[in-house]
């Protein structure tokens, strides 16, 4: 900032630093309840219309807390930080309380979150315009069947080859031993 | 020594079949248990807007589990899977104190319906491993079991993703329900 003349007080007006908080765009109305259009109007800003992890488009989850918007992958990995870390909520299958959606829209959006964290040191990945990686997607490795299973399967296939009698002796011993030992493995 | 093979056959064939329905708030952890029951790990999961069935062997016995998403307006469609449970299973967020309150509503107008008469009651007190979770006997309290009238109800603590807690719950609800048979 330039040095004031002496005498003079300093503007400090013009210090980014010093400008008041509610003149951002998303300031609650005074004494009035967020009205839904308050809502929309914030999700159509273009920084909330990408996730704020991975970039992805027109993101349709939210964390309330945070004052982002998410899709639904990166709203799997909030979730299971816990809901200290992050509550997170789709605007549109879950009917957001007043005090929900104020702490929602006071966050000041993606754009504005991003910077905040980013100035206390958080990845410089969720600056504002950076390159985002894409999230991969781990959803295959539920459809995927546990080795055991795969093992049984092959068994199985090995049994057909043989009698009819062996056949299925062989079917019902090998799902019952898998079956047991996954139960107890896991345990 | 006929009868000795015949019931070690049939123990080794037969496979009773029970219907579960898991239902909770959302981010209860619904589906990391039902995953953790049937695959033994813990898979990412993102929120379930739909539901996810798999069928859990265990002790002979044959789960069906039913795991239905739990956001807000998707909860009205809960009632759509009531016919024909045997157990109900109601994963609670022990860490999440704000919300205990709806899920307890939740969970009396579940049991409140009228298909959902002769169901044995399995509540789960899942996310243990966090901090300021709630006990298993507080969160009792706050769920309104104890007056519970002509229920078989349990409560288990659990954290789904080391699996603790998981198959005491599962013990129990096998139990129950062969012995009801």
């Amino acid at each position: 900032a330039p040095l004031a003349a002496p005498g003079q007080p300093r503007a400090l007006a013009a210090h980014p630093a010093c400008v008041p908080a509610a003149a951002s765009a998303c300031a609650p109305p005074a004494g009035a309840a967020w009205p839904r259009a308050a809502l929309e109007a914030h999700a159509r800003r273009p920084d909330n219309q990408e996730c704020a992890d991975c970039g992805a488009r027109a993101p349709e989850w939210a964390s309330v807390n945070q004052g982002v918007t998410l899709c639904i992958v990166c709203a799997g990995v909030h979730r299971s930080l816990g809901a200290h870390v992050s509550k997170v909520s789709p605007p549109r299958l879950d009917s957001w309380k007043p005090d929900e959606v104020q702490q929602f829209l006071s966050g000041g959006g993606n754009a504005e979150v991003g910077r905040r964290l980013c100035s206390r040191g958080a990845a410089q990945r969720l600056a504002p315009g950076a390159p985002r990686e894409q999230t991969g997607s781990s959803r295959r490795s539920m459809r995927r069947p546990p080795p055991c299973r795969r093992a049984g399967r092959e068994r199985r296939l090995a049994g057909r080859r043989r009698r009819a009698w062996g056949r299925r002796a062989t079917r019902a011993w090998s799902s019952w031993r898998c079956g047991a030992s996954s139960w107890r493995a896991a345990g | 020594m006929g009868i000795v093979f015949t019931k070690i056959w049939q123990r080794m064939v037969s496979k009773e079949e029970m219907r579960i329905l898991m239902l909770g708030l959302d981010a209860a952890g619904k589906t990391t248990v039902l995953y953790k029951l049937k695959l033994g790990e813990v898979v990412t999961t993102i929120p379930t807007v739909g539901f996810n069935v798999e069928s859990v062997e265990y002790k002979n016995i044959s789960f069906t589990v039913w795991d239905v998403g739990g956001q807000d307006k998707i909860r009205r469609l809960w009632r759509y899977y009531f016919q024909g449970t045997q157990g109900l299973v109601f994963v609670v967020d022990s860490s999440d104190r704000d919300r205990v309150e709806d899920a307890r509503e939740e969970l009396m107008q579940v049991l409140g319906e009228d298909e959902m008469r002769g169901a044995a009651l399995l509540v789960l007190a899942n996310k243990q491993d966090l901090p300021n979770a709630m006990p298993a006997a507080e969160l009792t309290e706050k769920l309104g079991l104890p007056s519970l009238r002509a229920r078989q109800w349990y409560i288990q603590s659990a954290c789904a993703t080391s699996g603790d807690g998981l198959y005491e719950g599962m013990d129990w609800m096998s139990r129950v329900l062969s012995c009801r048979k």
